[in-house]
């Protein structure tokens, strides 16, 4: 299961801890035992792995923000723990930003969460994301462009609030 | 909502702090932000936002990667007073009375106290969870095992579950698992 490594990778992308990204992979796994498609190359195999993980990423996404409604406090708490032991380059980035980000994130739409991981985390161009997705890749950029600017807003949001404190 | 000139102007922002346009563009966008400061704002807000979400998917990566490791179990920390296998099952019936005892507004006491310890309700959901969660992720690794390339997948997952769920009973079964299936494979 050599593709396990970059799955992984694009479900915590996707928001998705160890345990809960683990176990939407072990479907996909489940899956793909039963998917016609043992004659496919590797990159037709390549693709239906992502396709699938991103479509149950974006499934358990819309489950957890429904769960998260009540055990927000305890997941809250996690994340703080995970700020407070960030490697952040520099010390620029406030852990109160990063909290705004992460909720911004788990609020975002998951079909423009989707593009923005796999560009920005898998480092994938908008043509591979628009095959993947099966989108046209000015579709593909002009969500890149519409997710960026809703996680930008939330921080301005902030600073517009820090400047109403002082 | 955000201050910007236009759409047009806010969406090759996007692609300015990306780096992503052509020489003649991004000259033109400097001189519009020498002018503009919502755009500044806006340009330091991407490439801010930008970091932070790097910040974060790396994170929960290396937290996955960190969970798949092989690990000890640590000291179990049991989080009820009762005993055996019937814990998951107690909780749950525990809750149902709850609900079927909610008045019909639905609200619910703030406690409920069992034994020596008090629970609140989110506390009582979060451990039905866990103990849920835990049962499925050991019975996917079950199914998992029929596979002849399952196996290794498999006791990964038990050592997971025998590790962030060791307050579970799936986490015994696991364990149990991995003393037996996993040890004659060599792992442990």
């Amino acid at each position: 299961m050599h593709w396990w490594p970059q799955l992984r990778r694009l479900a915590a992308g996707m928001g998705l801890g160890p345990g809960d990204g683990d176990d939407v992979l072990q479907d996909v796994f489940l899956r793909l035992r039963q998917w016609p498609g043992e004659h496919h190359d590797q990159e037709q195999t390549r693709r239906w792995l992502y396709r699938v993980t991103i479509n149950a990423c974006l499934l358990e996404h819309r489950r957890r923000k429904r769960f998260a409604k009540v055990v927000d406090g305890a997941s809250r708490e996690a994340h703080t723990r995970q700020v407070a032991h960030a490697d952040p380059p520099g010390d620029a980035i406030r852990g109160e930003e990063l909290q705004a980000v992460r909720l911004a994130l788990r609020e975002l739409d998951g079909v423009l969460l989707a593009p923005l991981v796999l560009r920005y985390f898998c480092e994938l161009d908008a043509t591979r994301i628009g095959e993947l997705l099966d989108l046209p890749p000015a579709t593909v950029r002009t969500r890149l462009r519409r997710a960026r600017l809703w996680l930008a807003q939330r921080l301005t949001r902030l600073d517009e609030r820090d400047d109403a404190r002082l | 909502m955000m201050p910007a000139c236009d759409r047009a102007v806010a969406e090759k922002l996007v692609d300015y702090a990306d780096g992503a346009l052509s020489p003649a563009d991004a000259a033109a966008v400097q001189d519009h932000l020498a002018h503009c400061a919502a755009c500044r704002n806006t340009v330091a807000a991407l490439q801010r936002s930008l970091e932070a979400a790097r910040i974060i998917w790396h994170d929960t990566a290396r937290v996955s990667e960190d969970a798949g490791a092989p690990v000890v179990p640590s000291k179990r920390r049991r989080i009820v007073t009762l005993a055996g296998l019937g814990m998951a099952a107690g909780l749950v019936a525990l809750l149902t009375l709850l609900w079927h005892a909610a008045p019909p507004d639905r609200s619910v006491p703030a406690k409920v106290t069992t034994g020596a310890q008090a629970w609140t309700e989110a506390e009582i959901r979060l451990a039905t969870a866990r103990a849920g969660i835990a049962m499925q992720m050991l019975v996917a690794a079950d199914l998992l095992r029929e596979y002849p390339e399952g196996t290794d997948l498999a006791c990964e997952r038990y050592r997971y579950v025998a590790s962030a769920y060791a307050d579970t009973e799936a986490a015994d079964a696991a364990e149990a698992r991995l003393q037996t299936v996993c040890m004659e494979r060599g792992e442990s």
